[in-house]
C-alpha cells in the first residue's frame, strides 16, 4: 500500500473527535439513572407489601480495640435483625478523630457520619448549632430515658424537653493504689482516705529520692484537669448545695467567690510539687511501671493496666473527701452517641443507637470492653461486680455528678498550665489561679451559644 | 523614530495564524496544571482568608463576619506572642548552628584524600531521610532526665541536673539540637556541591600568592559559596519557622503539646491547636496568615541582605 495514499487525520479533525468524545462522556455521566421498571402483578393477585427502603448508616467513633470489637459485634446482630440497614462503621484513631469529624460535618450530607460520638462537654454546642436531631419517641421516650439511665449520664444531652444523645463510655474518677508500694511503707492500700490531708501524707510517705533524684513518686498528679475538677466540684456539690461552676447570669466562673477553691488549688500544687516530679519518666505510664504509689484514673484504666502491667497488684478507692466525715464524691464523664440532622433516616439512626446503648447492650459492652453501665438497674448487677475493685467502681456511679466542662482541649489545657506555672515556673499560686480563672472565662465565652 | 515605534507596535499586534495557534496550544497544555493550582492551592488560600474574617467554628452554626478582629487579637493574645517568640528563638538558634556545623563537615568531606569519605557522607545523610516521628520518639528517650543516654553521657563530664524536655529553659534547646542533628546531612550535601563548583585554580593561585588555609577559606571559598549560603539560609529559615513534628511528638503530655509552660509552643502547632483542638477556625486561619506574612518579610529581607553577584574571574 502506498503511504501517500493513506488518509491521515488532520489536527482539526483530531480535535473535533476528541471534543465529541468528551461531550458524549460528560452527557453520559450527567444523565440520571433510568429507574427500574415496576414489577407487573398478575390480575387478581394480592398487592405485595412494599419492600423496606435500603438504608445505609455511617457510624464514626474514636478508636479503641475493645470498643471497635464491641461495635462490630453489635453491627453484625443489628444488620441481621434489620435486613434493609447497612452500617458503615469507621473506628478512627483518636488523634485524627476531631479533625476528620469536624471537616466531614462542615462538608454536610454525604460526608458527615449519620451517627457519631461526642463528649458531654460539646453536646450543648452541637444542639445549639442545630446539628443534631432529638431521640425519636418511637425508639425511646424522654420519660423512659429518665427512668432507665442514671440522671447524670443523660442530663447534659437534654434541651427543653428533648434528649439529643444516649450515653456510652461512662467513667468516674477514682484513686488507684499500688498495693506493694503501700505495704512497703506500712500503709493499708484498702483503707479509704479520711480527708485530703490524709491523701497528702500518704503521698509524701510514698515518695522516694535517691542521690537527690526522684526514684519513686508518691502520687502521679499528671491528670491535672481530673484532680482539679474533682477537688472543686466536690466542694461546690457537697458544701455549696450543688452550686454550678458557671454563673447562669454572668456566664463566668463562680470560683473567685469561694476562697476555699483557691485553697484547694494551693493544696493541689503542693501535692504535685512534693509528691510528683514531671521530669521523672516523662511521657511514661509511671503507675503501670510500678513507680507511682497512687494516681487518679478512670475505671477504663483497668483495661490499660491489664495490657501494660498484668502482674501489677492495685486497689481502687474513692477520692478523698475535703474534710473527714463528708460523703463520698466523684466527677463523672461520658460520651454521647448522637444522630446528625443530615442523616437520611433518623429513625434507623436512633434504632441503631438505642440497640447499642440499651440494657442488654451495656452488659455486652462490659463483657467485651470492660465499660461501665449507665442503666440504673445495672448498677447493682453482680455481673459488673466481679471483685472488690469492681465494687468500688460500680458504687461510684451512684454518687457521681457530671464533670463540669466546657469546650474541649482548651479547657483541659488551662488546668495543666495553672499547675505548671506554680510548680515549674515558681509563680505565686494566687496569680496563677487568677490567670486560670480569666482564661477559663474566655473559653466559656467562646463556647457559649450566642442567641 | 515615531514611525519605527508605530511599525513595531503594528507588528506586535499582527500575530500570524501560526503564532496564535502555538499560543493556544501552549495555554491548552498549561491549563490542567493551572486549574489544579487554582482549585487546590489558590482557592483554599483565598477561602482561608475569607474564614479568617469570620468568627468561624468547626461546629456548624452561625458564623458572623468580624472583619480584622482575629488579626487584632493576634497582637494581644499572650499565647500567640509566646508561640511567635518561641518560633523565632528556634530559628535564630538552630539555623546558624546547623549551617556552621554542616559547612565545617562539608569542608572536611571535600578533601580528596579523606579515608571512608563515602561512608561518612552516607552516615551523615541517614538522619535526613529518617522519619521525623521516629527520630522524635528516639530522642524523647535519649533526653529522659534520669535514665536517658544524653544525661548519662554528660554525667561523665560532671554535668548533671539538666531536665531537658521537662524544663522550660532546656526543652526548646533540646528540640533545636535534634533539628540541627537531623538537618546536618542535607546542608552538608548542598555545601559540598557548592564547594565542588569553585574552580581549583582559584585556590592554587591563592596558594602561590602565599595565602594560608584560613585566608584561602575566608577570602575565596566563603565569598564564592554565597549562592549556596543564600539558598541554605533561605530554605532553612522557611523550614524552621514552620517547625511542627518534633515540637509536638517530644512535648505532648496528656494530649497537649508545647510544654512545659508553653516553652516549646511553636506557631504551626499553635495554629493547628487553635483551629482543630479549640474549634476556632477563624482565629486559626488568621494566625496562619500572620505566619505567612512573617515568612515572606523575613525571606525578602534575607534575599536583600545576602544575595550578591558572584563571578569566577
Amino acid at each position: 500500500m502506498n503511504p501517500s495514499s493513506m488518509r491521515t487525520l488532520s489536527r482539526r479533525e483530531l480535535l473535533k473527535v476528541m471534543g465529541v468524545t468528551a461531550a458524549a462522556s460528560l452527557a453520559a455521566a450527567c444523565t440520571p439513572p433510568v429507574p427500574a421498571p415496576a414489577p407487573t402483578k398478575a390480575a387478581g393477585a394480592p398487592a405485595a407489601a412494599p419492600a423496606p427502603k435500603e438504608v445505609k448508616l455511617a457510624h464514626w467513633q474514636h478508636h479503641s480495640v475493645s470498643r471497635a470489637q464491641t461495635v462490630e459485634h453489635f453491627k453484625a446482630r443489628f444488620e441481621d435483625e434489620n435486613k434493609n440497614v447497612k452500617i458503615d462503621f469507621q473506628s478512627i484513631p483518636w488523634a485524627e478523630y476531631w479533625g476528620k469529624l469536624a471537616s466531614a460535618i462542615a462538608a454536610g450530607k454525604g460526608s458527615a457520619p449519620d451517627v457519631f460520638q461526642i463528649p458531654m462537654g460539646l453536646v450543648e454546642e452541637y444542639v445549639a448549632g442545630g446539628n443534631l436531631v432529638p431521640v425519636a419517641d418511637a425508639v425511646i421516650t424522654g420519660k423512659a430515658i429518665e427512668e432507665s439511665y442514671l440522671p447524670w449520664t443523660v442530663q447534659r444531652g437534654k434541651k427543653g424537653n428533648e434528649y439529643y444523645g444516649l450515653p456510652l463510655d461512662v467513667q468516674t474518677l477514682l484513686i488507684y493504689r499500688n498495693d506493694k508500694l503501700y505495704q512497703e511503707v506500712g500503709l493499708d492500700p484498702k483503707a479509704n482516705f479520711k480527708d485530703l490531708t490524709d491523701l497528702y501524707e500518704q503521698a509524701a510517705k510514698l515518695t522516694k529520692k535517691k542521690g537527690g533524684q526522684t526514684d519513686q513518686i508518691g502520687c502521679n498528679t499528671g491528670y491535672y484537669s481530673a484532680w482539679q475538677t474533682v477537688l472543686y466540684q466536690q466542694f461546690l456539690q457537697r458544701e455549696k448545695n450543688g452550686q454550678a461552676w458557671v454563673d447562669s447570669a454572668t456566664k463566668k466562673l463562680v470560683w473567685p467567690k469561694h476562697p476555699e477553691i483557691l485553697e484547694l488549688f494551693k493544696w493541689f500544687c503542693k501535692l504535685s510539687a512534693d509528691a510528683d516530679d514531671n521530669a521523672f519518666l516523662t511521657g511514661q505510664n509511671r503507675f503501670a511501671l510500678g513507680k507511682a504509689g497512687m494516681e487518679i484514673g478512670h475505671p477504663v484504666s483497668r483495661g490499660t493496666l491489664k495490657a501494660q502491667a498484668p502482674d501489677l497488684a492495685y486497689t481502687i478507692v474513692p477520692f478523698a473527701p475535703r474534710q473527714a466525715g463528708q460523703p463520698l464524691y466523684t466527677a463523672g464523664s461520658h460520651w454521647m452517641w448522637v444522630v446528625g440532622k443530615w442523616a437520611a433516616d433518623f429513625m434507623s439512626g436512633w434504632k441503631w443507637v438505642y440497640f447499642c446503648t440499651n440494657k442488654p447492650a451495656q452488659i455486652v459492652w462490659s463483657d467485651i470492653g470492660g465499660d461501665l453501665p449507665s442503666y440504673k438497674e445495672l448498677v447493682d448487677d453482680p455481673r459488673f461486680r466481679k471483685d472488690a475493685n469492681a465494687n468500688v467502681v460500680m458504687d461510684s456511679l451512684k454518687y457521681a455528678s457530671p464533670w463540669e466542662w466546657v469546650g474541649w482541649a482548651e479547657w483541659v489545657k488551662e488546668f495543666g498550665d495553672a499547675r505548671d506555672r506554680v510548680v515549674i515556673g515558681n509563680e505565686a499560686p494566687d496569680k496563677s489561679f487568677n490567670t486560670m480563672v480569666d482564661n477559663l472565662n474566655k473559653v466559656i465565652e467562646t463556647h457559649t451559644p450566642k442567641s | 523614530m515615531a514611525t519605527a515605534a508605530k511599525a513595531f507596535a503594528i507588528t506586535r499586534q499582527r500575530w500570524s495564524r501560526q503564532q496564535r495557534r502555538e499560543a493556544l496550544w501552549a495555554y491548552a497544555f498549561l491549563s490542567p496544571a493551572f486549574f489544579f493550582l487554582l482549585a487546590l492551592i489558590m482557592f483554599p488560600i483565598l477561602f482561608a482568608f475569607w474564614i479568617s474574617l469570620h468568627d468561624w467554628s468547626l461546629i456548624p452554626r452561625h458564623f458572623p463576619f468580624i472583619g480584622l478582629q482575629n488579626y487584632l487579637e493576634t497582637l494581644r493574645d499572650p499565647l500567640t506572642i509566646k508561640s511567635l517568640r518561641n518560633t523565632l528563638f528556634y530559628t535564630v538558634g538552630a539555623v546558624p548552628v546547623s549551617m556552621a556545623v554542616s559547612l565545617i563537615l562539608a569542608l572536611i568531606m571535600n578533601q580528596e584524600k579523606l579515608p571512608f569519605r563515602t561512608w561518612f557522607r552516607t552516615a551523615y545523610f541517614i538522619p535526613v531521610i529518617t522519619s521525623w516521628v521516629a527520630v522524635s520518639f528516639v530522642w524523647l528517650w535519649l533526653f529522659e532526665p534520669r535514665w536517658g543516654l544524653v544525661n548519662s553521657f554528660l554525667g561523665w563530664f560532671g554535668i548533671t541536673g539538666i531536665k531537658w524536655l521537662a524544663s522550660p529553659v532546656w526543652a526548646l534547646p533540646a528540640i533545636m539540637l535534634v533539628a540541627v542533628w537531623k538537618g546536618l546531612g542535607y546542608n552538608m550535601v548542598i555545601f559540598l556541591a557548592g564547594l565542588q563548583g569553585i574552580p581549583r585554580e582559584m585556590h592554587e593561585a591563592a596558594k602561590i600568592d602565599g595565602a594560608n588555609r584560613w585566608q584561602s577559606f575566608w577570602f575565596i571559598t566563603f565569598p564564592l559559596l554565597n549562592p549556596t549560603v543564600v539558598f541554605i539560609t533561605v530554605t532553612a529559615v522557611i523550614g524552621s519557622l514552620q517547625v511542627f513534628t518534633p515540637a509536638v511528638i517530644m512535648t505532648t503530655v496528656q494530649g497537649e503539646a508545647g510544654g512545659p509552660i508553653n516553652s516549646t509552643r511553636v506557631m504551626v502547632y499553635h495554629i493547628y491547636s487553635t483551629a482543630f483542638r479549640y474549634n476556632r477556625l477563624g482565629y486559626g486561619a488568621a494566625l496562619a496568615f500572620v505566619l505567612f506574612a512573617l515568612i515572606l518579610v523575613v525571606t525578602l529581607m534575607q534575599l536583600r541582605l545576602t544575595q550578591r553577584e558572584v563571578e569566577y574571574t
